[in-house]
């Protein structure tokens, strides 16, 4: 788990109803790269967190937070 | 019946699954290799055959997963194959830090040699001149190949939870 960052997109992935799939084809990555976000065992790049807050239609900052 | 797009990241995660378990494959045969002349197979039997059949389910694996990495690396971007990276980004951390558990495997497995004129006691345990260039090098092949599957299997095995 990621001490620093922590994210709300599997809350917001939950209430969209998507799969982790689904997320994975929309961002254009893989099932496990979504999946190891959400737990915070892998920090994205820049590029994908702000490919998945445009998809969520989101500011950057609301799905990812500093501790 | 309908075909399934599978979209690149997918490929590259079957690709880097079937690498990654070929890696750890080619690892215990060539470790198992280079063990060989230090295993005393004439006082036992079963020691011997238990080996066998080890070596060559291993042997049977190799080829089968070979067939498989032939035909899923195919399918992934030449260039990335080519320079060993991949446009999805965990995937390419996995591998990366496949590659760092790789390189320092190196050091740990050859310091004892490296070491061994400095000090008596590992002289002894690990008698420098008592192994060949050839098994050296393929102890340090095996191992690598062994440290980059092993965190790269632990990875994607990590991430299903």
């Amino acid at each position: 788990m990621n001490e620093q960052l922590e994210n709300d997109i599997h809350s917001v992935r939950v209430l969209n109803k998507l799969s982790q799939q689904q997320l994975a084809d929309a961002v254009g990555v893989s099932r496990k790269t979504i999946s190891t976000i959400e737990t915070g065992r892998f920090t994205p790049s820049v590029v994908i967190a702000l490919k998945i807050a445009k998809f969520f239609d989101m500011p950057l900052e609301s799905l990812f937070k500093l501790k | 019946m309908e075909k399934v797009a599978v979209s690149n990241s997918e490929r590259e995660l079957q690709y880097i699954t079937w690498h990654a378990y070929l890696a750890l494959v080619m690892g215990l045969l060539f470790c198992s290799a280079s063990l060989e002349p230090f295993l005393d197979f004439q006082s036992s039997k079963a020691l011997t055959f238990v080996y066998g059949i080890a070596k060559f389910g291993l042997s049977v694996y190799f080829i089968y997963l070979m067939c498989k990495v032939v035909t899923t690396m195919s399918s992934i971007k030449k260039r990335n194959f080519w320079t060993a990276s991949f446009e999805d980004e965990y995937l390419n951390h996995l591998n990366l830090l496949g590659f760092k558990w790789s390189f320092h495997s190196v050091i740990f497995t050859l310091s004892p040699f490296l070491f061994s004129n400095i000090s008596s006691l590992i002289s002894e345990s690990f008698p420098a001149d008592s192994i060949s260039a050839k098994a050296l090098a393929t102890l340090v092949v095996g191992v690598m190949f062994v440290c980059y599957a092993l965190p790269v299997l632990y990875g994607l095995n990590k991430s299903d939870e």
